[in-house]
């Protein structure tokens, strides 16, 4: 073997080794170790981030926005890698606004390898926070929740917590409508940190838009209406709804005290409550519009129909007096309502009887939820014939011995109004584009019965009425008052009262039903000076709006 | 000089065994076309020939494969052996393509990544969008609250009139013809707004023991409210049931 062969046999040895070695490193990289640094590559090299589905918005029924999302970031640290964490935190201290000793105490959290700095702040911030390229300290896509109208129709509308599911309100119900699905992205960089690649693994949806009965503009007025009531008589809490007699539809649904949607944590129970479905409370005399109603319905009596009262009148062990004491008189049944006569409702319900006046409330809806698309709505408290005492056709009458919610009241006086068929109220007017249902209805009275209440409650804001001093120029108006004594400790309170009124109007076409629920009020407490005047504000200010004309038309 | 001699023949055996490979080679191709021995052939009635042991069933794409397999690989040899793949891979060229082969491969690469990088490039950039403009549109839902509203209208001294002051008309025939004329002839401009003399009763009066009087809105003067309200709305003879003042 020549020299040269032997230096190639050599040379070929040496690259046969060399193959030799490279094949055996590749397949302890490849085989043995693949799975565990294919692994650790991934996970430097591939991201999967979670690109939030921001939720539907809330419209008004003019489609101006009540609640909407807006694309946000949530910032985090990873203790262990944060470097210099003092410094880090005042630097994050600075950018967040915040305090800089809770944000060392996060940042140097021994027992956790994932701390949030901070949720839902708006992209400038995140922006801030991510220029300052701290070690440790990372930003997540994410979406908060806008309330544009500020406190506007709060309760309504409801609220989401952090992780944007509803809590409250529409929020809560309308989860399902609402709610938008999260999607998934994958970004692919490159050994120095460089995006080299994006995809989509799952696209993020948004929910679907929620469209409601109620009128921004409406809703404002009614809650400034509430807020100056609340200025002057401290009440513990006040309700006003504006409705669309014709439909049910609700237009306003005004609560005071108000809550903050964006911080609902914030807001004690009260303030969240929706107290025209949540409440119950004696209706007190606005009550006695359904007991002429029922007794008109039997033909036992006639708006002209006279009835000799004395000043008090006795049933079993009670004895039912006026608010203001009189002597012996004579009054027609719409003078009854007009004067809302205790003595002579009482007289009416007693010629009623028990058994059809229970069927005649239960007719107008009381004693059972109204079915308003809202969630948590009370039903009310009303006794079964079987369980009245001696007295109840005593209290029944006038309002007393059972309890309400300001809706039921507000859909019954809305039937009296449109003519005597009782709508279930609504709130949503559109669900995902499509027009929500119009929900049941079903005639409760006659026509021509209905047109006398109606008449008959006209009286109540004449000259004479417990609601004279109040008017809108140019509209005829109808409504009831409503002062009821609250029970406290069992028995009837001399100082705790529940003062209301609901009306409507133009009283011979009403187009606009409002009431009005003040719970406590202080100084006074008649339904015809607290709450009625605040029916005058709303009314002065709906009727036109929306383009309802004296005589009954328009809109 | 035995060494000379055997040097001579160790420098004379590559090139014998080169011109007997160029040949070689040479004879190759025709070799390649050939058909294999019987292949092709076929008896006068036109059926192939063959020996195939009896009882094994017949089947034509068993039959087929080996042909097609054999044919494919032959033209594929052929390539090798052709001529120009031999003088380019003899020659300097060959030294060329495959440089440029290499650079274009790399360049592919780079040039996919580079897509890739822009892609995703604007990806994030219609995200930011996106977000921006998440983040506008419920900013202008906030410009656009009844109260920013409300707080605008005060400030070009609009006003809510009074219900009493609003009365409906019927239109006319020639309403709308009328109100074009006149709006053609400039008679209505935003110059007729009169200046806000109260005020705006956006915020309503609180509610107080006082009875509700028809006045009682946060117009001073009921007379210069109308004035107001009915500054910028067109004669009743125009309007075709519009809002005016009496």
């Amino acid at each position: 073997m020549s020299l040269l062969e032997r230096r190639i046999g050599l040379l070929f040895a040496l690259f046969a080794l060399a193959l030799c070695v490279v094949v055996a490193r590749a397949s302890w990289l490849q085989g043995v170790r693949g799975s565990e640094l294919r692994a650790d590559a991934q996970s430097q090299q591939i991201e999967t981030v979670v690109v939030p589905g921001s939720r539907g918005a809330i419209l008004d029924r003019n489609g101006t926005e009540l609640a909407v999302s807006e694309d946000a970031a949530t910032i985090f640290a990873t203790p262990y890698q944060v470097e210099d964490p003092p410094r880090a935190a005042a630097k994050l201290a600075k950018a967040l606004d915040a305090d800089p000793d809770e944000l060392l105490e996060l940042l140097t959290s021994p027992d956790s390898g994932f701390q949030y700095v901070a949720r839902k702040v708006d992209l400038p911030t995140a922006e801030r926070v991510r220029k300052l390229r701290l070690a440790g300290i990372g930003t997540l896509a994410d979406s908060r929740r806008i309330y544009p109208q500020g406190e506007l129709a709060s309760q309504v509308i409801g609220s989401v917590g952090v992780d944007n599911n509803g809590l409250t309100g529409l929020e809560a119900s309308r989860e399902e409508t609402l709610h938008g699905t999260a999607g998934e992205r994958e970004i692919v960089r490159d050994a120095l940190g460089k995006e080299l690649e994006r995809n989509t693994l799952a696209s993020a949806n948004a929910g679907s838009d929620l469209r409601l009965t109620i009128d921004a503009s409406l809703q404002a007025q009614a809650e400034e209406v509430l807020a100056g009531l609340a200025e002057t008589y401290d009440p513990k809490g006040a309700t006003a709804i504006v409705m669309d007699p014709r439909n049910a539809e609700v237009l306003a649904l005004a609560n005071h005290p108000a809550a903050d949607p964006s911080d609902p944590g914030g807001a004690t129970p009260e303030e969240l409550a929706n107290r025209a479905t949540g409440y119950t409370y004696e209706p007190g005399s606005t009550f006695k519009a359904f007991t002429v109603a029922g007794a008109l319905e039997e033909g036992i009596v006639t708006p002209e129909t006279p009835f000799s009262l004395p000043p008090t009148i006795q049933v079993a062990d009670r004895v039912i007096e006026e608010s203001h004491p009189r002597g012996p008189v004579t009054l027609s049944v719409a003078e009854i309502l007009a004067q809302s006569s205790n003595v002579g409702a009482v007289t009416v319900g007693l010629e009623v009887g028990a058994k059809r006046f229970d069927h005649w409330i239960r007719e107008f809806g009381f004693g059972s939820p109204t079915g308003i698309d809202f969630p948590g709505e009370e039903q009310g408290i009303v006794l079964r014939p079987s369980e009245y005492s001696g007295s109840t056709m005593g209290n029944l009458p006038i309002g007393q011995g059972l309890s309400v919610t300001p809706i039921q009241m507000a859909a019954g006086y809305s039937a009296i109004a449109n003519g005597g068929v009782l709508h279930t109220p609504r709130v949503v007017l559109e669900e995902d584009g499509q027009a929500a249902g119009a929900g049941d209805r079903r005639r409760v009275i006659s026509r021509r019965n209905s047109a006398k209440l109606r008449e008959m409650l006209r009286g109540v804001l004449a000259p004479g009425g417990t609601a004279s001093e109040v008017s809108v120029p140019g509209y005829t108006l109808a409504g009831k008052t409503g002062t009821a004594q609250k029970v406290v400790d069992g028995v009837y309170s001399d100082s705790q009262f529940v003062a209301s009124f609901v009306g409507f109007a133009p009283a011979e076409d009403p187009q606009l039903l409002v009431s009005v629920v003040v719970d406590e009020p202080q100084g006074d407490y008649y339904g015809g000076t607290v709450a009625a005047p605040a029916f005058g504000e709303i009314a002065k200010f709906a009727l036109p709006y929306l383009g309802i004309e004296a005589g009954g038309r328009g809109r | 000089m035995p060494a000379t001699a055997a040097a001579r023949r160790v420098a004379a055996a590559p090139a014998r065994r080169a011109t007997a490979s160029r040949a070689t080679l040479k004879k190759r191709p025709t070799q390649g076309r050939r058909k294999p021995a019987g292949a092709g052939r076929r008896p006068p009635n036109g059926r192939a020939t063959g020996s195939r042991p009896r009882g094994r069933p017949h089947t034509p794409v068993a039959g087929f494969v080996p042909v097609v397999v054999g044919r494919t690989a032959g033209a594929f040899g052929g390539i090798a052996d052709s001529s120009l793949v031999v003088r380019m891979t003899r020659g300097r060229l060959w030294i060329g393509v495959l440089g440029v082969l290499l650079v274009g491969i790399v360049a592919l690469n780079v040039w996919a990544l580079s897509l890739n990088a822009s892609s995703s490039k604007v990806a994030r950039q219609t995200d930011g969008l996106k977000r921006a403009n998440s983040a506008l549109q419920a900013q202008i839902a906030a410009e656009l609250s009844n109260e920013e509203v409300q707080a605008a209208a005060a400030k070009l001294g609009l006003i809510v009139p009074e219900p009493g002051a609003i009365r409906y008309l019927e239109g006319k025939r020639n309403a709308a013809a009328i109100a074009a004329r006149r709006l053609a002839g400039g008679e209505f401009t935003l110059g007729e707004v009169a200046p806000a003399v109260v005020e705006p009763p956006a915020v309503p009066a609180a509610v107080t023991d006082a009875p509700t009087a028809p006045e009682d809105a946060a117009v001073a003067d009921p007379a210069q409210a109308t004035a107001t309200a009915t500054a910028p709305v067109a004669p009743p003879a125009a309007t075709g049931g519009g809002v005016v003042a009496p």
